[in-house]
């Protein structure tokens, strides 16, 4: 009996292995590409049919991976040492000259913040501490000895770098006998993180007591007292700034491999700190005329899309926000309300938006530390030594002395204030009263030292946009005051001094006026020098496309009807200032647009009009190097089947699937926003031992080492990010990437923002800028850059669906310039687009955003792919509307409207797919993903050791439950007599 | 029915559980369906045969086949579950989505799925009728 019940038991237990086996083997096998990708197999092979020739048309530029770690190792330090801002430096408390013991203080100082809270950015808080150092190794190797005993205590604790500020331990707690022996300085961190998918709580940005308690303790107890602003989005620390036994302050975002080791360096004054606030440091973190109307409120007739919404769904479409501040991100608000109460103009002095100041609106009150603002260990002089306009470019050389006693380096900022004329005024135009415009940094300045920084940038970038009249950019006529600065408010206080505006400390010296004779619009605009050089700096590519308004049907007032949203205005800062999102009803029209009812048109059957699967046997590789418009090009298309045209746009996670027809191998693209490329480096480069202490293989270990993108803003050094590309590039050649998705370039709308973390700054032209400079040194030898996420993700609150409500100036100005630098400038090849609706619909199907925009006026020649989508309502059909391919996971596809017969039927989606097609291999031919394939290649298929693993489980199981079914018969048979004699 | 329950061996009780679950993950698939990942019928029916099946074998078990009839539907189903939902499951393991973390439904439903697939095979070890003549 027992032999019976066994053998069925365990026949029923191999049953059901091998019934879920067959599940997974299913899943398997669809998520072919994106399982190679992971494990760093292939699922095909390049074979030579004819001679040998050289076909590494993108070769490494180091000689081993111990170069590239060397190198890449080399500049994360120098972004996190040049990255760190030194806030508050009172009394020299730093650098520390005198005892080197010192007590690390805060939850964050064990646990802290490497990058962001989710996805790419969190390896630094689960990786080898020997890669990401930590705060104690950090100031070790700068020479400090630090309390063990507190830092064991905090160890124990262990409170993870994402637990509540309120989480920080109670001074009664800690043991504070130990800090005798190192109370040369108490080392406070205070950290705040946020990741994808939600917003930070509305009050996550101010300190709270028991930060405030342990700071109490420390100052109770230590000689000096330093605190480590670890957060790459803004902390209110106006209790810090204002309290004396606060010696120090320094501000480091995500901290990477080596941020802990520059902020020792940094407090032994090793190294000078020259890093620039990315972003303002209000006093209240809540004060920024954009939070007003953060988040989301629903359509109040919601239930009326719900009714509408069809098959694919809607998303969160039934959410919206409204960009009431207009242009008025970050500092353009602070600075030009502070302009206009001392000029006493704009009831700017009101108490509407108060919030640190008493009775009426104070800047001292509200804002600690301007965006730019930066301190050093030591102090220079600036002149301005030339100054020209001329075609239209205007180029300012500045003469840099260190007139201090140590090196450092330092940053030339230039700003620029444009009048705010009548015309402005009568037809909606806002303008902020100070902009920065450019920058350059010099190298290490020894005392005495000087260098001479030249900055130019095309009077393009200085224009604003007339959404209502002009419709285009326009130049007004009247003064311009270029300005420099040590941060916006100082480069502001300077034009004010020129101005001659009495209580106001500036120095006039360091504005140059420039008169504008004639108002001009800009709507065929050509740059003088065009295209991006690491020498002649940051001129777009000229295209033939007018300069116009794309984006009305993103303006509610346009939408609805006129006054339905106020947007902030300094004609009256009182009258135009929001709290909250107002009520909006969805007209049918916008139903329609959100539930993607009228946004296409399908068209007629393809018949002859397209050719597919032609009996050709082109190679892709003969199309490298042809322009996008050769004739040839539809030769290579022809050959496409359908079933491969369907794969290219609408399979795998982001990756390329190979198409043995034309011998293209497919790629290997993968995340690589501000923590770095999330591939591992290939087996192939394991030789037995890696610079890490613990870590044996280099394919053990992860590339993702680099800061969080607010520490390489904050350098100010246009050169180091565009080498931060070059090495993310190089990277991508040992881990066998082709497209790194990244850089992140949407803007810090307001601290709560919960990617703030891997974009570069609240100011759009920082990130315009360094978005450029690393998106051209990430492309530099064969790589693909992938700028995200385009556009209007300045929040993560609904991010699957809502809409974002602006007018197109705060659109052109703020949202979408980082990605204009990216693509008009350094053309980038690909654009990640984002998950949430500009106005109705969502960016991936509008074709003002994607073509438009995009393709026309900024010239864009490479291939859109979405994030992740997971929604239905990022339909196929997007594909007619400007999408060029679906990310996709396992379980995920787009057959419903992307298979065979549907594109058949339907000429405009099957000529959209073919163009998706055209602009995806257009792209990779001239990419290092034809590395290995000649013109003579063959592409093969070979079987990745995974699938022998999966066939040859899935076979010993079903022989297993084979097997058991007869041993059950056999027990059965053999046990029925005893039944028998049982009864 | 006291008759039949008589009858009955300690295998029969660990199904009568395995089907309970099977319910219970039924219904809660169902409702968590209903989410933007949608409900695949394919494990919506192999739960239902199973469960149809599974109570005509409890009534009888035939050529003590029952388990391995029942649990081959169960298995298939928990496959086909997993191939729908590894999208789910992978964005709450990656913490791709912050804001995301598994719903009530979802929950219920993973738990039942283990536990019926536990108590099925187990219950394959003992007898679901008692011997002899009588049954």
């Amino acid at each position: 009996m027992v032999t019976k019940w066994l053998v069925r038991g365990f026949t029923t237990f191999f049953t059901v292995l091998f019934t879920v086996m067959l599940g997974l083997t299913t899943l398997a096998n669809v998520s072919e590409s994106d399982i190679n990708q992971m494990l760093g197999t292939t699922s095909t092979k390049i074979v030579e049919t004819g001679e040998v020739v050289d076909t590494e048309y993108f070769k490494k530029k180091t000689n081993s991976i111990e170069e590239l770690m060397q190198n890449k190792l080399k500049i994360i330090e120098q972004i996190t040492d040049e990255g760190t801002v030194l806030l508050k430096n009172e009394n020299d408390t730093l650098p520390l000259k005198g005892g080197k013991n010192v007590t690390l203080f805060g939850k964050a100082s064990y646990n802290s913040v490497y990058g962001g809270k989710s996805g790419n950015a969190a390896i630094g808080n689960s990786g080898n501490v020997n890669i990401n150092f930590t705060f104690k190794r950090g100031l070790e190797d700068a020479g400090f000895s630090v309390n063990a005993d507190m830092w064991n205590y905090y160890a124990g604790k262990n409170l993870a770098y994402t637990s509540a500020p309120t989480e920080e331990v109670a001074p009664s707690e800690l043991p504070m006998d130990s800090v005798s022996a190192y109370k040369d300085a108490g080392v406070v961190v205070f950290s705040r993180v946020t990741g994808e998918g939600s917003d930070a709580a509305s009050d996550y940005y101010e300190l709270v007591s028991a930060e405030l308690n342990l700071l109490k303790a420390v100052e109770d107890v230590c000689d000096k007292v330093i605190v480590i602003i670890n957060s790459p989005s803004p902390i209110a620390i106006h209790a810090l700034k204002t309290d004396a036994k606060v010696g120090a302050i320094l501000q480091i975002g995500g901290l990477g491999a080596r941020g802990a080791e520059s902020i020792g360096n940094i407090l032994a004054g090793k190294v000078n700190p020259s890093g620039k606030l990315v972003d303002t440091y209000a006093a209240d973190s809540r004060s920024s005329a954009a939070y007003q109307s953060a988040g989301t409120a629903e359509y109040s007739n919601s239930s009326e899309l719900d009714a509408a919404a069809t098959d694919i769904g809607i998303g969160s479409g039934k959410q919206y926000t409204i960009y009431n501040e207009g242009i008025y991100v970050g500092y353009k608000y602070y600075e030009t309300r502070y302009e206009d109460c001392m000029l006493n103009q704009g009831n700017a002095a009101s108490a509407a938006g108060t919030f640190m100041s008493e009775g009426f609106w104070d800047y001292d009150e509200e804002v600690d530390y301007s965006f730019g603002y930066g301190g050093s260990y030591t102090t220079f002089d600036k002149e301005i030594t030339a100054f020209e306009v001329e075609d239209n470019v205007v180029k300012i050389s500045v003469k840099v002395t260190n007139t201090g006693s140590v090196a450092g380096k330092e940053v030339v900022q230039l700003y620029v204030q444009s009048p705010y004329t009548a015309y402005d005024k009568t037809n909606g135009v806002e303008k902020s009263a100070i902009q920065l415009v450019n920058f350059g940094k010099t190298d290490i300045l020894a005392p005495d030292a000087s260098e001479t920084v030249t900055i130019k940038m095309d009077l393009y970038n200085i224009a604003s946009y007339d959404y209502k009249n002009k419709k285009t950019w326009i130049l007004d006529d009247g003064n311009y005051y270029f300005a420099i600065g040590n941060g916006a408010h100082d480069a502001l206080n300077n034009v004010l001094a020129k101005k001659e505006v009495s209580a106001v400390k500036g120095n006039a010296e360091l504005v140059k006026e420039w008169k504008n004779r004639t108002f001009e619009t800009y709507d065929e605009y050509k740059f003088s020098e065009a295209g991006f050089t690491t020498e002649n700096g940051l001129f777009h590519n000229n295209t033939e496309t007018k300069y116009t308004n794309r984006l009305d049907s993103a303006d509610l007032n346009s939408l609805i009807g006129a006054n339905t949203v106020k947007y902030l205005s300094r004609q009256d800062w009182s009258g135009t200032w929001t709290t909250g999102l107002q009520g909006i009803t969805a007209t049918p029209a916008m139903i329609d647009r959100i539930t993607l009812k009228s946004t296409y048109t399908p068209g007629k059957a393809v018949g002859d009009k397209y050719k597919y699967g032609a009996d050709t046997a082109y190679n892709i590789l003969l199309a490298k190097g042809l322009d996008y418009d050769d004739p040839f090009w539809a030769e290579i298309l022809n050959q496409l089947l359908i079933e491969e045209m369907i794969v290219t746009v609408g399979k795998n996670f982001g990756a390329i699937e190979s198409i043995r027809s034309l011998s293209f191998n497919g790629t290997v693209d993968n995340d690589g926003v501000g923590s770095g490329p999330a591939t591992s480096y290939l087996s192939t480069y394991n030789n037995g031992s890696t610079p890490f202490e613990g870590v044996t293989n280099y394919s053990d270990l992860d590339p993702r080492m680099y800061p969080s993108e607010t520490v390489d803003a904050a350098t100010f050094n246009q050169k180091l990010i565009y080498e931060l590309g070059e090495i993310q590039s190089e990277d991508c050649f040992y881990n066998g990437m082709t497209t790194l998705w990244g850089p992140g370039l949407n803007i810090h709308r307001h601290p709560y923002s919960g990617r703030n973390f891997e974009y570069f700054s609240e100011d759009s032209m920082l990130t315009y800028i360094l978005g450029a400079q690393v998106t051209a040194g990430l492309q530099s030898n064969g790589v693909i850059a992938s700028p995200k996420h385009f556009a209007f993700n300045d929040q993560e609150t609904g991010r699957y669906g809502f809409a974002a409500y602006t007018n197109e100036q705060a659109g052109r100005e703020n949202s979408l310039r980082g990605f204009e630098g990216a693509v008009a400038v350094a053309k980038a090849k690909n654009i990640m687009t984002a998950l949430n609706r500009i106005g109705c619909d969502w960016v991936g199907a509008s074709t003002a955003l994607q073509n438009e925009i995009l393709r026309d006026e900024w010239g864009f020649d490479g291939y859109t792919i979405t994030d992740n989508a997971t929604q239905a309502y990022m339909a196929g059909r997007c594909i007619a509307l400007g999408t060029d391919k679906f990310m996709l996971l396992p379980g995920n596809d787009r057959s419903k409207e992307l298979n065979k017969d549907a594109l058949l039927a339907d000429d405009t989606l099957f000529g959209a797919v073919r163009e998706a097609c055209h602009r995806i291999l257009y792209v990779y031919v001239n990419s290092k993903a034809m590395n290995g394939v000649s013109s003579t290649s063959m592409i093969v298929e070979v079987t990745p050791w995974w699938k022998t693993v999966i066939a040859n489980i899935d076979v010993i199981l079903g022989c297993l439950v084979a097997l058991g079914v007869v041993g059950c018969v056999a027990t059965y048979k053999k046990e029925e007599p005893s039944k028998e004699v049982e009864s | 029915m006291k008759n039949l329950f008589n009858k009955k061996g300690v295998g029969f009780y660990l199904q009568l559980g395995t089907i309970l679950f099977a319910i219970v993950g039924l219904i809660s698939y169902l409702v968590a369906g209903q989410d933007s990942y949608g409900l695949d019928v394919g494990v919506v029916v192999l739960l239902a045969l199973g469960i149809v099946v599974g109570l005509v074998f409890c009534i009888k078990d035939w050529f003590t086949a029952g388990p391995i009839i029942v649990m081959a539907f169960f298995g298939g189903a928990v496959g086909l579950f997993l191939v729908s939902r590894f999208m789910y499951y992978s964005y709450l393991y990656f913490g791709v989505d912050a804001s995301s973390t598994i719903s009530g439904a979802m929950l219920a439903t993973t738990v039942s799925f283990v536990l019926m697939l536990v108590l099925g095979i187990v219950s394959a070890f003992f007898a679901w009728d008692k011997g002899g003549k009588k049954s």
